[in-house]
């Protein structure tokens, strides 16, 4: 069959199917009956919710009243949260069951199927032998204050956890919503028709933009107060025996000094991002050259990991102090710092400015 | 006049048949034409045809939904004048488009003809759509029965054209897989 004879067998449909599609009605948005659906959901987590908490006495655990204490932001969508049970971010995305792991093995560029969506096709093994694979779509256009933004579909836990997951809705678009509870936007849940997904923050559209921007309208980060901790690691790009055994030796450094936490604030407000750009490697030096490989890289690099105060992790953020600058997969690149900036985030980060120790040997 | 009253005049061989089913029905048929043509003379030509397909066809057939049971005899007339030209030239409009998009359902699977039973697969097709949520299935027929743009599906039902296409890739998707399931695609 080519594809002239589908068109032509797609004309041979009931008469009925067509009289429905031309039924005046909007597609979009939600239908009273979904509307109803979610709120005896909100209602009987509300009633489940409420219950816990006469029984265990519990007060002092992060909720989305004390979320919005403090913050000055608006609600994009124009609904209240007050009603709305926080949902924690790690009970969203998707683990694999319980003894089950799973290693990666083919990761594949689908390629643009239409102007705004990406399909990327990911295929893991498990430890069982068996095979999955996920397609995931990359979501162009999504409504973020002023911006544009990027997002990505993730890998999540399955629809019933999704359906009462969902928050409000965000303005400006007719298919994303909140996570319940939530005023941050670094994930979003999908709701069209019957199909849920989740995704995350990847980008705004612009050649340039704050990432103050970033941290307020996105992780709804507005001081360093709303900031937990920070876990540094060394960049993993060289995982040579060498480079492995460097990495090993830096290990993991976990930032909780309140002084520190103000200082990193003010760098990342301070930053300019330069947008998604395919070469972006031509702009940032790592290090990593051809006698030494990617030592350098690992010595003078560091992947961070932002621990918001309500338990979100944001961890896209890469620094080299090859080039003093941050940066991100997907070519997104930041200015450079200051000096002063450089020296400070080196001292918080321990990144040493001495040669990679296994080069004093050669 | 309403269709029964339109059908008698086919049924009793009056001419006036025709006329009624023009003023009726005339600028529908049109406009399915000229989604796949974008010729007015050529559409025109279909259209005209199809006035005489259903002359021709009007009795023994009585269809239940005379409307639709132009649309596909004016549909089917403008898709074989659309090949004509489009052996001897490229395609454009949209015509085009909704090829490489129905060519995607087929996308991987052998160029060799496989017989298959037009009614087995005329029925496939037909569960398929009603096995498609209600928007899903509504996008898809405008798309791919009626020819309509992105955009117009778009507007007519008050989503976004990023909404309208991710619709369409999920559901063209779903296709294909029915299709490899049922042996359709080798």
């Amino acid at each position: 069959m080519n594809r002239e004879e589908l068109f032509e067998e797609i004309g041979e449909l009931d008469e009925e199917l067509l009289l429905q599609s031309e039924a005046p009605k909007k597609l979009g948005g939600l239908t009273w009956k979904r509307w109803a659906y979610i709120a005896a959901c909100i209602a009987v987590i509300a009633v489940m919710a409420i219950s816990y908490q006469i029984i265990s006495n519990k007060g002092s655990s992060y909720t989305a009243d004390s979320q919005q204490e403090g913050t000055s932001s608006d609600n994009q969508a124009g609904n209240s949260i007050e009603n709305e049970e926080f949902v924690s971010v790690q009970y969203l995305l998707r683990t694999f069951e319980e003894g089950q792991e799973s290693k990666l093995i083919e990761d594949q560029d689908d390629g643009l199927l239409q102007e705004g969506l990406l399909q990327e096709t990911k295929k893991y093994i498990t430890n069982t032998g068996d095979t999955q694979e996920e397609s995931l779509l990359t979501g162009r256009d999504i409504p973020v204050g002023k911006h544009k933004a990027v997002y990505r579909e993730v890998e999540s836990a399955g629809r019933e956890i999704l359906w009462r997951s969902l928050g409000r809705p965000i303005a400006g678009s007719d298919c994303f919503y909140y996570v319940s509870g939530h005023k941050d936007m670094q994930y979003l849940i999908s709701l069209k028709d019957d199909e849920l997904s989740l995704w995350e923050f990847g980008y705004f559209q612009d050649e340039e933009y704050p990432y103050s921007d970033v941290l307020e309208l996105v992780y709804d980060i507005h001081s360093a107060d709303d900031i937990e901790k920070v876990l540094s690691k060394p960049a993993d790009i060289d995982n040579s025996d060498q480079g492995k055994a460097l990495q090993e030796e830096i290990g993991n450094l976990e930032i909780t000094d309140r002084e520190d936490i103000e200082t990193l604030y003010q760098i990342l407000t301070s930053l300019t991002c330069l947008g998604g750009d395919e070469h972006w490697e031509l702009k940032v030096n790592l290090g990593d050259d051809l006698n030494h490989g990617g030592i350098n890289a690992v010595w003078r690099g560091r992947y961070l990991s932002i621990t918001t105060a309500w338990g979100n992790v944001i961890n896209t953020m890469k620094y080299t102090a090859f080039s003093n600058m941050f940066y991100e997969y997907d070519g997104i690149v930041y200015k450079k710092l200051s000096e002063q900036q450089a020296n400070d985030l080196e001292r918080i980060l321990q990144i040493s400015s001495e040669p990679a120790p296994r080069l004093e040997h050669e | 006049m309403q269709d029964d009253e339109i059908m008698d005049l086919y049924v009793k061989r009056e001419e006036a048949a025709i006329c009624e089913t023009e003023k009726k029905y005339g600028g529908y048929c049109h406009k399915v034409a000229e989604n796949i043509l974008h010729n007015k003379e050529d559409s025109e030509e279909c259209v005209n045809d199809t006035w005489l397909k259903a002359w021709l066809a009007i009795p023994p057939a009585r269809p239940t939904h005379l409307k639709f049971f132009l649309a596909k005899i004016t549909r089917n007339l403008s898709f074989n004048r659309y090949k004509e030209k489009h052996a001897r030239k490229r395609g454009c409009g949209e015509m085009t488009e909704v090829l490489d998009e129905l060519g995607e359902c087929l996308s991987g699977s052998s160029d060799v003809e496989t017989d298959y039973l037009a009614k087995e697969l005329h029925d496939t097709i037909n569960n398929f759509v009603r096995s498609l949520p209600e928007r899903d299935q509504t996008v898809f027929i405008r798309r791919y029965f009626f020819v309509e743009s992105i955009s117009e599906i778009a507007r007519r039902y008050g989503l976004s054209e990023n909404n309208v296409r991710v619709v369409l890739h999920r559901s063209r998707g779903k296709l294909k897989r029915q299709l490899e399931k049922e042996g359709y695609l080798l």
